[in-house]
C-alpha cells in the first residue's frame, strides 16, 4: 500500500533552513523519497530560496551621516552644538520671511525713488509755492493791469530788486538766508507781474526770472555780466529743495535689490527646504 | 581628542546615547548598506530606498536613548523596516505597475557590487535582480520584510524575529508562505529568469498538496 505524506510548505520551508526537529526531519525525508509532487514542491522552494540567496547587493548611492542641521531640524539634540544651535534653530526660520518683507518694503519704497523720478520730483517740489506766488501775483496783476503805467512800473522795478538782490547775494552769499528769504517773498510777485503783464516780449526775461532749482548753480561773485547775475540771484532765490542725490539713491536700490535676492534665497532654503521631519 | 576609528560598538553606542553626532555616524558608516539593502528590496525603489534609509537614521539618532539592547544591528533594522511600512502604506493609494512598466522603467537602475566580473555576468545579474524584485514587489508588507532580511541579507530567524518584533513561529509562518508565492510568481514568469536560475521541470503530473 503507497504511504501518503501530508508536507506542508511551511514544513518544507523550516527543513530548508533546518529549523525543525529530529522527527519531522525524518518524515519530510521520507516524503522527498516517496512523493514526486512533495519532491517538486521542495526543488522549486529550494530554488527560489537559491535566487533570494543569489540575489545582487546594490552599493549605496551615498553616505547617510547626518548632519548638525538634519538632527536639530527633526527635534534631535546634540552634545555641545544643543545650546549653540537651538535658538538660531527655532526663531530664524521665523525672523527670515519678517527680514524679507521688509527689504521687499524699503526696495519698492526705493523704486519710487529711482533717477528718472528724481529730477521730476525735485522740479516739482517747488511747484507749489511758486503757484501761489503766481496766483497772487495774477491777482495783483488783474487789479493792477488797467493801467499800462503800472505794469511798466512793475516791470522796471524786477531788475531792480533783482540788481539788489544780486548785491545782496554777492556780499553775503549764503551767510544771511533770512534776507534772501525775506527779498525772494518781495520780488517773486513782482517778476510774475511783470511776465504775465507782456509775455510776448518778455519772453527771454522771463525765462532768465524763471525757476533754476532743477539746476542749482553756485555764484560767481566776479561775473561781470548782469544776465548771470540775474540768473546767479534768482538761483539764490529760490526755495531750498533737498532731494536725495540720484546717484545715491540709485545705489541705495541696487543694494536693497541685490539684499532682497538674497534674502529670498536664504528663506526659501531655511524654510522651504529643510530636511524632512520625521 | 578621542579617535573615534578606535571605538568599538559599543563604546560608540554610549557615546551616540550621550549625543556624540559624530559617533553615531560612525555607526551610520557600519551599517548604511545593509540599511539601503534593506530599504531598496522592501520598497523597490532607489529613491524611496534612500529617503526612508536617511529618515531611518535619523529616527535610531533621536531614539538612542532608548536603546537598551546588547544588539545594535536589529534594532537599527527594526527602525529600517518600520520606517519602510510607513512609506509603504504612504503609496497603497498609487496603482500597482505592472510588469512592463516596471522592467520599462528607464529609472530602474540600481549599482551593484562589482566582484570584478565581466559585462556579460554583470548584464545577467542585473536580469536576475530585475526579476526578483518585481516577483518581491507582488507580496504584501510582512512577506516582503521577512523574506528580505532571512533569504536575501541572512538574517538568523532569531534575529529576524527581534528585527519585526513578532514570535519565532511568526517568522516561520511568514516566510514559508512568501517563499510558496513567490516561487509560484517566478515559475509563471521563468522567462524573466537567466537561463541557469531557472526552475526544474516537473517529471511528473502530481497534485500539490499546500
Amino acid at each position: 500500500m503507497k504511504q501518503t505524506f501530508s508536507i506542508s510548505d511551511e514544513l518544507l520551508s523550516a527543513y530548508i533552513d533546518r529549523q525543525i526537529g529530529e522527527a519531522e526531519l525524518q518524515r519530510v525525508e521520507k516524503a522527498l523519497a516517496a512523493e514526486p509532487a512533495v519532491r517538486h514542491r521542495f526543488e522549486t522552494l529550494q530554488a527560489t530560496v537559491n535566487l533570494l540567496n543569489n540575489t545582487p547587493d546594490v552599493v549605496a548611492p551615498r553616505a547617510f551621516v547626518l548632519s548638525e542641521s538634519q538632527v536639530l531640524a527633526a527635534g534631535g539634540t546634540i552634545r555641545g552644538a544643543a545650546k549653540r544651535s537651538s535658538f538660531w534653530q527655532k526663531w530664524l526660520p521665523r525672523m527670515m520671511p519678517a527680514a524679507t518683507a521688509i527689504i521687499a518694503v524699503l526696495f519698492f519704497f526705493s523704486l519710487k525713488m529711482t533717477p528718472s523720478t528724481l529730477p521730476t520730483l525735485s522740479q516739482q517740489q517747488p511747484a507749489p509755492a511758486m503757484t501761489t506766488e503766481k496766483d497772487n501775483a495774477q491777482e495783483a496783476n488783474v487789479e493792477n493791469i488797467e493801467t499800462e503805467a503800472v505794469a511798466m512800473s512793475a516791470e522796471e522795478q524786477a531788475p531792480m530788486v533783482a540788481d539788489e538782490v544780486v548785491d545782496e547775494a554777492t556780499t553775503n552769499t549764503a551767510a544771511q538766508p533770512k534776507a534772501a528769504l525775506i527779498e525772494r517773498n518781495v520780488t517773486a510777485p513782482q517778476e510774475e507781474v511783470s511776465a504775465t503783464a507782456e509775455p510776448a516780449s518778455k519772453t527771454a526775461q522771463t525765462e532768465k526770472v524763471l525757476p533754476k532749482s532743477a539746476q542749482p548753480q553756485a555764484i560767481d561773485a566776479s561775473a561781470p555780466t548782469e544776465t548771470t547775475n540775474i540768473e546767479a540771484a534768482n538761483n539764490e532765490l529760490l526755495p531750498p529743495a533737498a532731494p536725495p542725490s540720484p546717484a545715491h539713491s540709485s545705489t541705495l536700490t541696487w543694494l536693497l535689490g541685490v539684499l532682497l535676492i538674497l534674502f529670498i534665497f536664504l528663506t526659501w532654503r531655511i524654510t522651504l527646504r529643510r530636511p524632512r521631519p520625521e | 581628542m578621542i579617535n573615534l576609528n578606535l571605538m568599538d560598538e559599543s563604546q560608540l553606542i554610549a557615546a551616540a546615547q550621550q549625543g556624540d553626532l559624530p559617533a553615531f555616524n560612525q555607526l551610520v558608516l557600519k551599517y548604511q548598506n545593509l540599511a539601503y539593502n534593506v530599504a531598496y528590496r522592501i520598497l523597490g525603489d532607489a529613491d524611496r530606498a534612500e529617503d526612508a534609509t536617511q529618515d531611518a537614521f535619523i529616527k535610531a539618532y533621536k531614539a538612542m536613548g532608548g536603546f537598551r539592547g546588547s544588539d545594535f544591528k536589529p534594532w537599527m533594522l527594526r527602525i529600517v523596516t518600520n520606517t519602510c511600512y510607513d512609506y509603504l502604506r504612504a503609496s497603497k493609494r498609487k496603482p500597482t505597475n505592472s510588469l512592463d512598466d516596471e522592467l520599462d522603467k528607464g529609472e530602474y537602475n540600481p549599482r551593484f557590487r562589482d566582484p570584478g566580473e565581466g559585462p556579460e555576468k554583470y548584464v545577467e545579474r542585473q536580469e536576475l535582480s530585475r526579476a526578483i524584485q518585481w516577483g518581491i514587489n507582488q507580496l504584501n508588507d510582512h512577506q516582503r520584510a521577512v523574506i528580505v532580511l532571512i533569504d536575501i541579507q541572512g538574517l538568523s530567524y532569531e534575529e529576524t524575529a527581534e528585527t519585526l518584533g513578532v514570535s519565532l513561529g511568526t517568522v516561520k509562518s511568514r516566510l514559508s508562505r512568501a517563499r510558496a508565492k513567490l516561487r509560484d510568481i517566478l515559475q509563471a514568469h521563468q522567462e524573466l529568469l537567466p537561463e541557469q536560475y531557472r526552475f526544474p521541470h516537473r517529471e511528473h503530473s502530481v497534485s500539490i498538496h499546500s
